[in-house]
């Protein structure tokens, strides 16, 4: 797990936000292959950037914006997607019952 | 498919069809090894409390799918919608993707719904006057029926095609005990498929609750940094005011004149859509009731094997008071 943002540490000048930015974009690189937990968490801290960052920063915030997006979408997609998935283990159990009323 | 084995099944048996479709696969062996055990003697068993329980996780479901559904489609999310294998994408909506998804689950709860009231019934009938086997045995015909209506996914369509013909050579074999000993943990299976199928709903609320608050707060971003400016004003004025370091009448009319600004301003509290913690409470209290049906389903079994009377009148209360808290929260919002 990353470490947390000092968010009252930061200076504030764009070069300062800009890089704190460079860190959470690479963070949600990564996050795309972690869990769901993980991909919240870093469009959390993303959602963060975009109240925390100097209004005059506003360009920073359309990249900020796009980024915490795309995690959170991709969370949905895999959540629709394990739903999906999942049909089969009730097929599997419903077999098995199969099994146990020849048993009986 | 499904439709076919059983008409094939009743063909050969020259079987009545039955009134009403009612469902629940676990019910094949159970309601059908009622009719074994009519006559057995034992305490009073009564499933209307699992019967009334399994209403109330139905109730939760359908809400559940209409206010994810509702939620889905108010947020601009793009999400890549899975679909059957051989089946090309269809043009849904990210609700209209759920929906489909999610419908399977309801067939199924509601096939709980069917068995439980089948079994209370036929209990009660039992404890009366000891003769409901054919009307169970037509409840179980029904049973399968229901969950080859479409909308169950073609593969629990066909499981339970290759479960029904078993049953029928077998259903008079076992008595009430055996057949919901070996039942209990497939129906325990068949819930723990649908808490986890729960958890993924979590998420995705979740998800779409961050994903709200990102739109307000980018949205609203210019007023929340002027309401952040004012706040470390108002908090500078009354520093001062109380050292003494400015005029009072003049710190009290700029300190008025910022409470006006403030109140037309957004706070962050204020953009998080509160309608969304309450659809988590509400996950969160059908997991629960789901549970607890699973449990009372279990008990059921025990009693009826030790032939000891079910302790199921607990259950009721836990669900209505799961519900009450619900209510209240949603009325609150």
């Amino acid at each position: 797990m990353s470490p947390p943002i000092d968010w009252n540490g930061i200076e504030p000048t764009e070069e300062a936000w800009a890089r704190v930015l460079d860190e959470l974009v690479s963070r949600a690189r990564r996050a795309v292959k972690a869990t769901q937990r993980e991909r919240l968490r870093v469009a959390d801290d993303l959602t963060r950037f975009i109240a925390m960052s100097p209004i005059a920063m506003s360009r920073l915030d359309v990249i900020a914006k796009r980024a915490a997006e795309a995690l959170l979408d991709a969370n949905l997609t895999t959540a629709l997607a394990q739903l999906s998935d999942r049909a089969t283990e009730l097929e599997e159990h419903l077999a098995a019952l199969r099994q146990g009323g020849a048993s009986t | 498919m499904i439709q076919r084995a059983i008409a094939n099944s009743r063909r050969r048996r020259g079987h009545v069809p039955a009134r009403s479709r009612a469902g629940g696969a676990c019910a094949a062996l159970f309601v059908a090894s009622l009719s074994a055990c009519a006559s057995a003697s034992g305490p009073r068993v009564d499933a209307t409390p699992l019967a009334s329980a399994s209403s109330r996780v139905y109730e939760d479901f359908i809400a559940t799918q209409a206010m994810v559904v509702e939620e889905l489609d108010a947020v601009a999310v793009d999400v890549a919608c899975p679909v059957p294998d051989g089946e090309a994408g269809a043009s849904e909506t990210p609700g209209e993707c759920f929906e489909r998804i999610w419908q399977p689950r309801m067939e199924v709860v509601r096939a709980f719904v069917g068995y439980a009231e089948r079994l209370a019934a036929a209990l009660a009938a039992r404890s009366r006057d000891g003769s409901s086997a054919s009307e169970v045995l037509a409840a179980a015909d029904e049973l399968f029926h229901a969950l080859g209506l479409p909308g169950i996914p073609g593969a629990v369509s066909r499981a339970v095609a290759s479960f029904y013909e078993p049953w029928q050579e077998t259903r008079s074999a076992a008595t009430a005990g055996e057949a919901l000993a070996s039942a209990d943990p497939h129906v325990q299976a068949l819930v723990a498929v649908l808490v986890a199928d729960l958890g993924d709903v979590r998420e995705i609320v979740t998800t779409l609750r961050a994903r709200l608050v990102l739109e307000r707060i980018a949205a609203h971003n210019d007023e929340l940094a002027l309401r952040d400016a004012l706040e470390r004003r108002q908090r500078e004025l009354a520093q001062r005011l109380a050292a003494g370091q400015v005029e009072p009448a003049s710190a009290a009319a700029e300190l008025a004149a910022i409470a006006s600004v403030l109140s037309h301003l957004p706070t962050r509290a204020g953009l998080v859509p509160a309608r969304l913690d309450a659809v988590l409470q509400m996950l969160a209290a059908t997991r629960t009731a789901l549970v607890a049906w699973g449990q009372a389903h279990a008990d059921l079994a025990a009693a009826l094997r030790d032939r000891k009377p079910a302790a199921l009148g607990a259950l009721l209360p836990r669900v209505r008071q799961i519900r009450t808290t619900w209510t209240k929260s949603r009325s609150e919002q």
